[in-house]
């Protein structure tokens, strides 16, 4: 058992499961059985519980203390183990990707519908602006016949692996509550994150490495800011690591020269009697998650290295994806999402950068830097895919793509103004989002948008809609996944209706 | 003058005979809008069918579900607006004070009513409340166009947009899971003691198992997979792939002793299975072929034979090939 060094605790859980539970804890959990027997695996520890079979609603998590990350079974059969999510920050353009939207052409130049306008309102786009067509050639590729874009060459033959929703709708109109809302179902901070969500709710097979990585591309990261990643209320545990891709992938974890494996050990070992004492005092969760860090900090020493390595890539492998060792850029974090894919890690999320194109200079036009970031993305995703594919992960591994709204059928005009380039406004009314992989229909498109890509006439889906698919394809209902926190049952999909999107799922 | 007044008083018999045959008409006349009424006594008197919708028909499989989500909030037993209920296609038949809201097909009251603007007065649902879509809007067309029928199936109807799947949780009988695997499970908790988070329930509803190699300790592999096979009856998915491969690289007897071990049991459940550390014998590869539930399969390129390939590959299996070393 020496490659969990920490399992010795496990008989301790009994005695700081005393100090934990609260009065209203003690209370609430009378009633229930003793031990999880039934929560598979949680039988490191047998451990009182507030079992599912008490609540009738309430699933249980708990888990050994030392080990908050353990592998929990979903609550009904998954299609998805675990999830990449490629997240494109500043909202890429559906109308120049994969909306295909001819009759914009027609009227382009054309001062847009009053009915676009009356009552709405724009980040930027004021008075009465033009409609901008589609910039770029679209074709039909695959069986599917699905529309994309010339900008997305590599990834247009992987048509027949995409599911699109076409006709995503959020409220939120400026980039940083619109992340925080898609990334935690509220646009209001303090909730968790999608991957907070699921390594809460299923753990992670790779104990020597975090459950759930956040992998940063760009000029600068994204506007939500750390809490697309965050935990919430949720136990810290489960927030997301931000790793590097580049040098060392977590900062700080080499040891210093001169500093031996066996030293840092009974360092840590110290510093874990000492906060055991603490907690003994306390009964603080959050003194046990920080010692669980310092361990998996420790076990990632070795393992996360070697995880993160793409130079032990093939040189074939690296240029499939276009990544070069040493740099930064989101084709080395998807050659890092598929090696951490293969060795268990639950969630890995990427963030890339500078998606805001609205035309105000070159670098943020649809003309011109939306070409390069396009140019960045596509090979290395296009490869991804295939690389999942190749290994069989695919079939159990859940990939999304989309930015946090779409972009308006308008040329923005700042202050009244066309801007100097091709640009369009945020725009939350209708945008298109992909997933591929585990328990999705490849090949498909969901709802649709009006003629000129304004606002979706068929299935429209609703953030909570987007959220409650996701956790079921996990093994979740939506209904019954809850955390308690203060005093209420907070769920990811929030209090509004939500609905399964069932026509995406294979 | 008598013979004068004679002629214009009625008799006390008269008067009242023309009262009730006035009050007769009425009520024939109210009845007869009435379809409830006719309906409920020619059912009693057995000259007609019971009303309703039979289960497996369009109106039950598609307009149901957009009445219950838009309609009956105003439209039920204990609140139902303008006399109209929508709660079922017997209510909805009989109509309300407007009279029968089904009839005339696209003209039908129902439809008229879904179809003004938002804000217009009569707008159903009304200004305010959540409106339906035009997929929603198309079904109810459809179905009042072919005579809002209580009978005809959804293969009546192939114009009719795709439905969406419906998902449905089934509620979950803890006691019963619970009692499905009593079976396994002291053989599932002793082996989760001795290599932790490596095998686990499918889902906290399945008896079924999922086992992965991964997290078991470098020379521990194979032992694990002994103990394994001893619960191969609910084993789903098997992953023996872990950084430790060559483990699985030993001399003949070696591979044979655990292929062996692999073989003799029954798998009458296992889905998915990862042995692309095996090179794979011709009694693996008839093994392989024959279990039952086998969906995909993992093997190292090379380690395997084209022929077992194409043998699973016809019986519906998906094969992965690995061409590298590694996890």
């Amino acid at each position: 058992m020496s490659k969990f060094p920490f399992l010795h605790l496990a008989t301790q859980a009994k005695d700081t499961q005393r100090i934990d539970l609260t009065r209203r804890n003690f209370l609430t959990g009378s009633g229930a059985t003793v031990g999880g027997a039934m929560m598979g695996g949680a039988a490191l520890a047998s451990i009182i519980s507030k079992s599912a079979m008490a609540g009738g609603t309430q699933l249980d998590f708990t888990r050994p203390m030392n080990s908050p990350l353990a592998p929990l079974p979903p609550q009904y059969p998954a299609r998805a183990k675990r999830v990449i999510y490629l997240h494109m920050a500043g909202a890429p353009s559906q109308l120049e990707l994969f909306d295909f939207k001819p009759e914009l052409k027609k009227y382009d130049g054309k001062t847009a519908p009053e009915s676009f306008l009356k009552g709405k309102r724009f980040a930027f786009i004021s008075g009465k602006p033009k409609l901008l067509a589609p910039l770029y050639d679209f074709k039909q590729h695959g069986q599917s016949g699905a529309w994309i874009s010339d900008r997305l060459p590599h990834l247009a033959k992987h048509a027949d692996d995409l599911c699109f929703i076409k006709s995503m709708q959020t409220d939120q109109f400026n980039h940083a509550p619109a992340q925080i809302l898609m990334h935690t179902g509220n646009a209001v901070s303090g909730n968790p994150s999608l991957g907070a969500w699921t390594t809460y709710g299923l753990g992670t097979f790779n104990q020597n490495l975090p459950g759930y990585v956040s992998l940063i591309s760009g000029s600068r990261s994204p506007d939500g800011g750390k809490q697309l990643w965050g935990s919430g209320f949720l136990p810290s545990v489960y927030q997301g690591v931000k790793c590097r891709s580049d040098g060392d992938p977590v900062l700080y974890l080499s040891n210093p020269d001169g500093v031996s494996r066996n030293a840092r050990r009974k360092v840590l070992d110290a510093i874990a009697d000492i906060n055991m004492q603490t907690h003994g005092a306390l009964g603080d969760p959050e003194t046990l998650t920080r010692i669980s860090q310092y361990e998996m900090a420790y076990r990632m020493q070795v393992e996360a290295n070697d995880a993160f390595d793409i130079k032990k890539e093939s040189q074939a492998t690296l240029a499939m994806y276009g990544a070069q060792p040493g740099k930064k850029s989101y084709a080395n974090n998807c050659l890092v999402a598929r090696r951490l894919a293969e060795r268990g890690v639950r969630f890995i999320q990427l963030f890339d950068y500078d998606w805001d194109h609205h035309g105000t200079n070159q670098n943020d036009s649809l003309s011109h830097g939306f070409v390069n970031k396009c140019k960045s993305i596509d090979q290395s995703t296009a490869a991804l895919l295939s690389d999942l594919k190749r290994t069989g992960l695919l079939d159990d591994t859940l990939v999304v793509w989309g930015g946090e709204f779409g972009r308006t059928p308008m040329q923005e005009n700042r202050g009244g103004q066309d801007n100097q380039f091709a640009g369009r406004d945020h725009h939350p009314h209708a945008f298109t989002t992909w997933m591929a992989g585990a328990g999705v229909k490849g090949g498909y498109t969901l709802g649709e948008t009006d003629e000129l890509g304004y606002s979706v006439v068929k299935d429209p889906v609703e953030m909570q809609d987007f959220h409650a698919t996701f956790l079921y394809l996990l093994g979740f209902d939506h209904l019954q996944f809850t955390y308690r926190f203060q005093g209420l049952d907070h769920k990811l999909t929030g209090l509004k209706k939500a609905k399964i999107l069932g026509k995406i799922l294979a | 003058m008598d013979a004068e007044e004679k002629q214009g008083v009625v008799s006390v018999g008269q008067y009242f005979t023309a009262v009730g045959i006035l009050t007769l008409i009425l009520i024939a006349t109210w009845i007869s809008s009435q379809p409830a009424i006719i309906q409920t006594v020619k059912e009693a008197l057995g000259l007609r069918p019971y009303l309703q919708a039979e289960d497996d028909s369009f109106y039950q499989q598609r307009v149901h579900d957009i009445m219950a989500r838009y309609c009956i909030a105003c439209h039920t037993d204990d609140k139902s607006k303008g006399g109209l209920r929508l709660d079922s296609f017997r209510q909805a038949w009989f109509g309300g004070k407007s009279g029968s809201v089904l009839s005339n097909g696209e003209q039908a009251i129902l439809l008229q009513r879904m179809l003004l603007p938002v804000d217009d007065k009569l707008a159903m649902p009304p200004y305010g409340r959540d409106r339906h879509t035009d997929e929603e809007l198309a079904i109810v067309t459809l179905w009042l166009k072919k005579g809002a029928s209580h009978s005809l199936k959804e293969e009546d109807f192939p114009e009719a947009p795709e439905k969406a799947p419906v998902i449905h949780f089934a509620p979950i009988d803890w006691a019963q899971i619970n009692n499905d695997r009593q079976t396994f499970a002291g053989q599932v908790s002793d082996f989760q003691h001795r290599y932790p988070f490596s095998l686990n329930y499918q889902s906290r509803t399945t008896t079924a198992l999922i086992f992965k190699a991964q997290l078991v300790e470098k020379g521990e592999v194979a032992t694990a997979f002994e103990s394994l096979c001893g619960m191969s009856p609910v084993l789903a998915e098997v992953y023996l792939n872990n950084e430790y491969g060559s483990e699985w690289q030993g001399d003949t007897d070696f591979h044979k002793h655990y292929q062996t071990a692999f073989t003799s049991r029954q798998w009458p459940e296992l889905r998915v299975l990862d042995i692309r550390h095996w090179q794979i014998s011709p009694a693996l590869s008839a093994f392989l072929v024959s279990l039952p539930k086998l969906q995909r399969v993992t093997f190292r390129q090379g380690y395997v034979g084209s022929e077992l390939i194409a043998s699973l590959e016809q019986k519906g299996v998906r094969v992965t090939l690995i061409d590298k070393e590694g996890i």
